[in-house]
């Protein structure tokens, strides 16, 4: 079905495209993606074509359902993310690129690519194809570029005219080595920002108070001023271990998804142990919890897979050391079989376990979680680690000469591309959340946080947002 | 074979008879094709062999924005460097091309790929309605198909939303017209097979009856362009063509390749003239490329030495030369001999009367060989009037293009001498008379006293015999007296028979008596008649020369 522009949206879209080359800074919740694919959609009533790049596989998704609502025909609009752009650019034209890109991207080389496209796209003929091709380009989540990306996204405006979107406060991303782009220098001295009219759009019909509220700290946040909860639409609480479960388990049920906002992963693993099962941690993309267990696996010594086995499983779900104590784990990392062990309702549990230790396989290892899963009063609060290792260890085949390894990585790799499964109920961090929206928030230690980390934790509920913090004013850790 | 076009708009391809010129446009026509599927046999193949596969490609540049575009070709370029070589990117100073591939290996299966020029890879596949972006039309003995609303025609292309709706009414109403057709012996039969079926209890029919089946429905190529009620494929041959050329300049919107085979065929002068004009203005002035085929020396004159490229085919080697514009004076010796550029190898005669001659000998030659053996026109030889001192010159730019070519000349012009020289050096068979002499002189100081009378008999009908008298008798001193034209007479008033021919040969020179063709012709007859005593002579050696060269030229095919 589609959607027809609202005056508004169409006034917003209207706006950009005139002052092109431009930035446009939009907070979260603000509509940052509908006005995207409004000026796509203007812009295809014209009979022109446009070409939006953004940084992640669900913002491309996000991107094209929006399209799809405007009834924006996929002929007049091309959406793609950076990499996978540039890997395509790079993979036409290796000779101006300076590089061969193997036919599947391998995403650890993306800076490689930015370097080759920019070069590709900076070169006579690709500048007229993309004149020929596009009226002109948007970038979404500019904050997010690294100077690689900014290069190139320079090289298409010396073809077509660019229209950056961003949020200098949601610039979190996990940058490694690259250096991320500076909004102050590196943007707006190229494109010169547009103010568009802010409407926090997240917020309307559910607690346009809370919306506005976020639009005012804005500013406060940049310059990296106090916040004060005193009369915020917020409710806040004093921050201790047990006050912090109980506003967990007090959140709604029933009434719409519920994120606790951590700031470090083993606090946010922690936490959810201590909420026994009630909430699930959300991984981090790459899956390093998971590689890990994998790796041992593949190596196929039997003691080590055995007591790892015991251990993912302790890691994943709470009350397993209830029945499967320390002094299994002790004798299983020595290798010693422990089917011989009298615990209660654990006998096959301890019989998978040691049988490990004579077959350490996949196939073994697999059957031992499931049986341990099993456990009376055994709660999982790692589902989704624990459910891609369990897929992992089906698809691995010594056989077959496929390692855990690789299928972990496979799996993660459609997650990438797919999205994350929904839970009603999880435990994630300002990094993993960025761009996602729920009904309920808790931000557990708030002042922990960085600005723009706090920034992204406030913005994700559309109804509730419970603040933790030591203070009622919080001071924002330090400049992110 | 590979094939660079020169750098022009219209492109047209010479050469004689079975140089392969239509197979060039039918390679280029198959490559662009807008069709879905092309049917191939072993017979396509070189030698009939399919186990190598048929590769054809094509390189076109120039290309249009719509064509430029990331979702056409815009992500599959190659690139020409200025100095013509093809590179894998379009890298900067490098025109943007793109290289399309028709691949047909033993399964007959047409393949058709953009490909890069060095590349292994194979290549993205190309459907054939992006192929239709290159605009590829055809003109040839199949012009029909332009006229009609089928898949790919300029006609389709001119029509917004197609052509089916007319012919699926039109079906359904020859069905009703059926179904209300009068009683006929149809009905009868049908009638038959009702009582047959039920009497052996296959079924008891409502109403048996005949009908047109609606599954059989011919496609839009059904339709044709009626001149009111009669079918433009009866119209004539010129006709059909013009409008189907016609009709490919309104689809072009970014320029289109227009193949023309034979374009002369079915239009008088006139009109041909005025097709290659519009041809000409319509591609200079857009974006386009025509490339047409010959056999008319009309075309050739109409059209720029440059737009010429001469195509010839050796030993299943096929080769297509553009004419430089560096060869100075080519304009002009296409323009004056068009027909040397369509044959295989050519004779230019120095003026009308060697022209004549040689014309005569090649004549008698034919015959000499016998019904059996191959003709001088059978072997495509071309005699041209080279017009005096531009002769060696023509003779060299033939020679240059390709064309093995003799030079028949004389030899009392100095001027021409380093014309004469580059033309030898170029590879041009020489065929010219002793130093100093012109033909006159040449054949004059060879024949005896009856030869030199029927020389002046032959002058005689040209001229009249008192001035053909006058001429001579001014140059011989010792005759004091006009009298009759009667040599012995010269002879008798002490000259000798030297003297006499010096006479006779100056005078025909001056008062140009042979400067035809057709003298020129009867004293190639006098050669002949004569050749026991001219063929050990320095004439008769350059003239079995000139023999060797027609009829060896043929051995070399």
């Amino acid at each position: 079905m589609t959607t027809s522009l609202s005056k508004d949206l169409r006034e917003s879209a209207e706006m950009v495209r005139s002052a092109m080359p431009c930035s446009a800074e939009l907070p979260a919740g603000a509509g940052k993606t509908q006005t995207i694919a409004a000026i796509a959609r203007v812009t295809a009533e014209r009979g022109e074509r446009a070409l939006i790049l953004t940084h992640t596989n669900a913002g491309v998704e996000a991107l094209r359902r929006r399209l799809r609502a405007f009834g924006v025909s996929t002929a007049s609009v091309r959406v793609e993310t950076i990499a996978s752009w540039s890997h395509a650019l790079v993979r036409r034209y290796p000779v101006i690129a300076g590089l061969a890109a193997p036919p599947i991207p391998s995403w650890v080389d993306s800076e490689r690519y930015y370097a080759g496209a920019s070069k590709v796209a900076a070169s006579d003929a690709v500048r007229r194809v993309l004149r020929s091709s596009y009226a002109f380009a948007v970038v979404d989540e500019y904050q997010d570029c690294t100077v690689g990306q900014h290069t190139l996204v320079l090289a298409i405006g010396a073809a077509v005219p660019v229209a950056v979107f961003g949020d200098r406060l949601q610039g979190l991303f996990d940058f490694g080595t690259n250096v991320p782009v500076r909004w102050e220098t590196d943007v707006l001295a190229s494109w010169p920002a547009v103010e568009l009219p802010t409407r926090p759009w997240r917020w309307i019909g559910h607690n346009e108070a809370l919306g506005q509220w976020l639009v005012d700290i804005r500013q406060c946040l940049i310059i990296g001023g106090l916040i004060d909860l005193k009369n915020a639409p917020v409710s806040w609480h004093p921050s201790d271990p047990r006050t912090r479960a109980n506003i967990c388990f007090g959140q709604p049920t029933n009434l719409g998804s519920v994120v606790a906002i951590g700031c470090l992963p083993h606090d946010c693993v922690n936490i959810a142990k201590y909420l026994n099962g009630s909430y699930t941690v959300m991984e981090e993309l790459e899956g390093k919890f998971m590689l890990h267990f994998a790796d041992t696996v593949d190596g196929g010594k039997p003691e080590r897979v055995a007591s790892s086995t015991l251990d993912f499983a302790k890691k994943c779900a709470a009350n397993v050391t209830k029945t499967l104590d320390s002094a299994v784990a002790k004798k299983l990392a020595t290798g010693k079989p422990v089917a011989n062990l009298r615990r209660d309702g654990a006998a096959e549990a301890l019989q998978a376990l040691s049988r490990l230790l004579e077959d350490p396989s996949a196939e073994r290892v697999r059957d031992a979680l499931q049986i341990v899963s099993r456990l009376p009063g055994v709660r999982m609060y790692r589902h989704e680690a624990w459910h891609t290792v369990l897929q992992a260890l089906a698809i691995a085949s010594p056989t077959a000469d496929a390692s855990v390894r690789s299928a972990v990585e496979q799996i993660r790799n459609r997650v990438r591309v797919h999205g994350r499964a929904q839970a009603q109920r999880v435990i994630s961090r300002p990094l993993l959340i960025k761009g996602l929206e729920y009904d309920h928030a808790v931000a557990l230690d708030a002042d922990v946080h960085s600005p723009t980390s706090l920034y992204v934790a406030l913005t994700r509920a559309r109804k509730t947002l419970t603040v933790i913090s030591a203070q009622r004013t919080i001071r924002p850790a330090h400049r992110g | 074979m590979t094939w660079r076009l020169p750098a022009n708009r219209v492109v047209c391809l010479v050469g004689p008879g079975d140089s392969t010129k239509t197979t060039i446009l039918d390679a280029v026509a198959l490559v662009l094709s807008p069709r879905w599927n092309v049917p191939f046999s072993d017979a396509d193949f070189y030698g009939c062999d399919p186990s190598q596969p048929l590769v054809l490609q094509v390189v076109v540049g120039d290309l249009s924005d719509e064509m430029m575009r990331d979702d056409t070709f815009g992500l599959d370029l190659c690139g020409l460097t200025p100095d013509g070589e093809l590179l894998d990117d379009p890298v900067d100073g490098a025109e943007p091309c793109v290289m399309l591939q028709l691949r047909v290996a033993s399964d007959l299966e047409p393949e058709w790929t953009i490909v890069r020029p060095t590349s292994d890879d194979e290549g993205q596949p190309i459907s054939a309605r992006k192929r239709e972006t290159f605009g590829l039309f055809r003109i040839d003995e199949r012009v029909d198909a332009h006229l009609r609303w089928g898949r790919g025609s300029a006609l389709s292309r001119l029509t917004a939303g197609g052509a089916s709706d007319a012919i699926t009414m039109a079906h359904r109403a020859a069905r009703t017209a059926v179904f209300g057709a009068n009683r006929s012996a149809l009905h009868d039969a049908a009638d038959t097979v009702a009582k047959a079926a039920a009497s052996i209890g296959a079924a008891a029919f409502g109403e048996l009856r005949p009908g047109l089946d609606p599954s059989v429905s011919s496609g839009s190529s059904a339709l044709l362009l009626h001149d009111g009620a009669v079918p433009l494929t009866h119209a004539g041959l010129g006709t059909r063509r013009l409008t189907s050329i016609a009709t490919q300049e309104n689809v072009a919107g970014n320029g289109n390749i227009l193949l023309i085979d034979e374009v002369e065929s079915g239009l008088d002068p006139h009109r041909l003239l005025h097709v290659l004009q519009r041809l000409k203005t319509q591609t200079v002035a857009g974006r386009g490329q025509v490339i047409l085929t010959t056999h008319a020396p009309l075309v050739v004159q109409a059209l720029q030495a440059a737009d010429i490229s001469v195509v010839r085919s050796e030993a299943g080697v096929t080769t297509s030369v553009g004419v430089p514009d560096t060869l100075n004076e080519v304009q002009g010796a296409l323009r004056a001999c068009p027909a040397a550029v369509l044959a295989r190898s050519v004779v230019v005669a120095e003026g009308k009367t060697e022209v004549g001659m040689a014309r005569h000998l090649v004549r008698v030659w034919d015959a000499e060989t016998g019904p059996d053996s191959v003709t001088a026109a059978a072997l495509g030889v071309a005699i041209v009037d080279g017009v005096g001192i531009t002769a060696p010159v023509r003779a060299r730019i033939f020679q240059e293009l390709g064309y093995p070519t003799a030079l028949f000349i004389d030899n009392d012009d100095r001027t021409v001498d380093g014309d004469v020289v580059a033309a030898v050096d170029a590879g041009v068979t020489l065929v010219r008379w002793q130093y100093g002499n012109s033909t006159e002189d040449e054949l004059a100081s060879v024949l005896e006293f009856d030869g030199l009378c029927e020389l002046l008999d032959l002058a005689v009908t040209v001229s009249d015999e008192e001035a053909v008298r006058d001429a001579i008798v001014s140059r011989l001193d010792k005759v004091t007296r006009p009298g009759v034209l009667d040599p012995q007479a010269w002879l008798d008033a002490g000259h000798s028979l030297d003297e006499i021919r010096s006479a006779i040969a100056a005078a025909a020179k001056r008062k140009a008596w042979f400067k035809r063709e057709e003298p020129g012709q009867q004293l190639g007859d006098l050669v002949i008649r004569h050749w026991d005593r001219i063929g050990s002579s320095p004439v008769g050696g350059n003239l079995s020369r000139l023999r060797a060269f027609v009829y060896a030229t043929g051995v070399a095919l």
